[in-house]
Formats: structure tokens, sequence, C-alpha cells
């Protein structure tokens, strides 16, 4: 924050809460991440909301499945 | 750091017209291209990784059910997509209201060990959370993009559909309102 702030000193002032919020925004951990179980659950989720559907909304709907 | 591609704009237009048209693999490809960054984008507001989950197939879900209401000529997809997942996200909030307990996996290792000076540095960093998500679509999308997921300006840009120059106004009235929140907060 201070290497920052020494770069534009003569908005110091103005930078430095502004920069102290932008340091409690922490960036989520790479692991955060959904389950390859839960991914292939929805998509397949998906694709049977679409069978579910009417036929006639989708006109150009190709034929075969994901 | 985590780095989530972010698929070419051309491609991406393509799905979308075709997924409009409800053609179901587009819309899977759409899927496979933006459900982790949704997750994370849910995950970051409600710290809760089935909920997390529950909630990303609900967005993808009530996406392809609205898909033809989506218009392509306005926010990105990306952007429309992370619009329902936070409406998502807000109502689970309000339904289990003030639960807002920090999830472990979130303790920064680098952190002090003082209990006290991590109790407090978490406090404060919740405390910035809901600020968050008092800001609006533009502004949280920006400032979670930015800061959370550590995408640079020009990534940003891309996924929202906005100029770099926009996207850098954008984070300093983001970081502006929420040092107003958090000063309102103080005072209350």
């Amino acid at each position: 924050m201070e290497a920052c702030l020494a770069m534009f000193p003569e908005y110091r002032a103005e930078l430095r809460p502004l920069l102290q919020i932008a340091s409690l925004l922490r960036p989520l951990p790479p692991e955060i991440a959904p389950s390859p179980v839960f991914k292939e659950r929805t998509r397949v989720q998906i694709l049977e909301r679409d069978d579910e559907q009417d036929g006639s909304l989708a006109p150009d709907r190709p034929s075969g499945r994901v | 750091m985590l780095k989530l591609d972010t698929p070419p704009v051309t491609d991406e237009r393509i799905l979308v017209q075709q997924a409009i048209r409800h053609d179901s693999e587009a819309f899977a490809g759409l899927y496979d291209r933006h459900v982790v960054r949704v997750y994370r984008h849910i995950y970051y507001m409600i710290n809760d990784q089935k909920e997390a989950e529950d909630l990303t197939a609900q967005t993808f879900l009530q996406a392809w059910e609205a898909i033809g209401r989506f218009q392509p000529r306005g926010a990105p997809f990306a952007s429309w997509l992370l619009r329902i997942a936070h409406n998502l996200a807000v109502s689970n909030l309000r339904a289990r209201k003030g639960d807002a307990e920090l999830h472990e996996s979130l303790i920064d290792e680098g952190l002090p060990r003082n209990p006290e000076a991590v109790a407090e540095r978490q406090a404060e960093e919740e405390r910035v959370r809901q600020a968050v998500l008092r800001l609006g679509d533009d502004q949280r999308q920006v400032i979670i993009l930015r800061f959370v997921e550590e995408l640079d300006y020009k990534e940003v840009a891309e996924i929202l559909g906005k100029s770099v120059a926009a996207v850098r106004v954008i984070q300093h009235r983001a970081l502006c309102a929420l040092r107003k929140i958090m000063k309102v907060e103080d005072v209350a």
C-alpha cells in the first residue's frame, strides 16, 4: 500500500482509505470450486429439463444429446 | 490465484444465439464455460459449499428457462448470469437472516497468529463483504471479478462488455461507495 501511495503522493489522502478497503477484499482460494460430481449432475439436469419442455419450443434443436 | 479461461467473445455469441433457439448443446457449452465463475461468485456471497452448489444449479436452470428473453445486444451473457446468481444468493441470505458465519477455509495462513488480531481482521473482511453485497450490479460485479477473482482490467472489461476505462471508473466509484457504506455503519 505504501509503495502505491508513494507513486501518487498528490492523491495520497484520497487513495489511502480506498486502498485500505481494497486490502480487505480477499481473493477466494483456488480450491473453492464446484465438485466434478455436482458439475456433471447439473449438466445432466439441464439437458433433462430440455427434454421435459414442449418440443414446439425447439424448432432448431439438434437431435443429438450431449 | 485462480485464473479462469475467458471464452473468445465470438464463440460465446454464437453459442448464445444457438441457445436462444433452444439448442441444449449450445447452452451446455455456456454452462461448461461459466459454471465455475458463477459458483465462486455465489460462494463469495454465502460462504457455504452445499448451498453454493444448489444456487449455482438454480442459476443455470433459471437461465435455461429464461434464455428466450435474453437480449444479445444488451449486457453480455456472463453479466446476465451473474445477476441471476446474485438475486438467488440474496434471497438465500434473506431466508437465513444474519447467519454470517465465516468459512474457515477463508482464513489466510499469512495472517497474524494472534487470535484477537485474526478475529478483528475477519470481522473487517466480513463487513466489507456485506458492504459489497449492497452495491449495484455493475459495481458489485467489477469488485468481485477484480479483487475476489483477481482478474485484470482487460479481462473484466471483456466479461462485462465494457471498456477498460469504464471498468476503472466503476471500480473507483465502487471503492468509494464501500467506504461510504462502512462509514455509515460506523456512525450507526
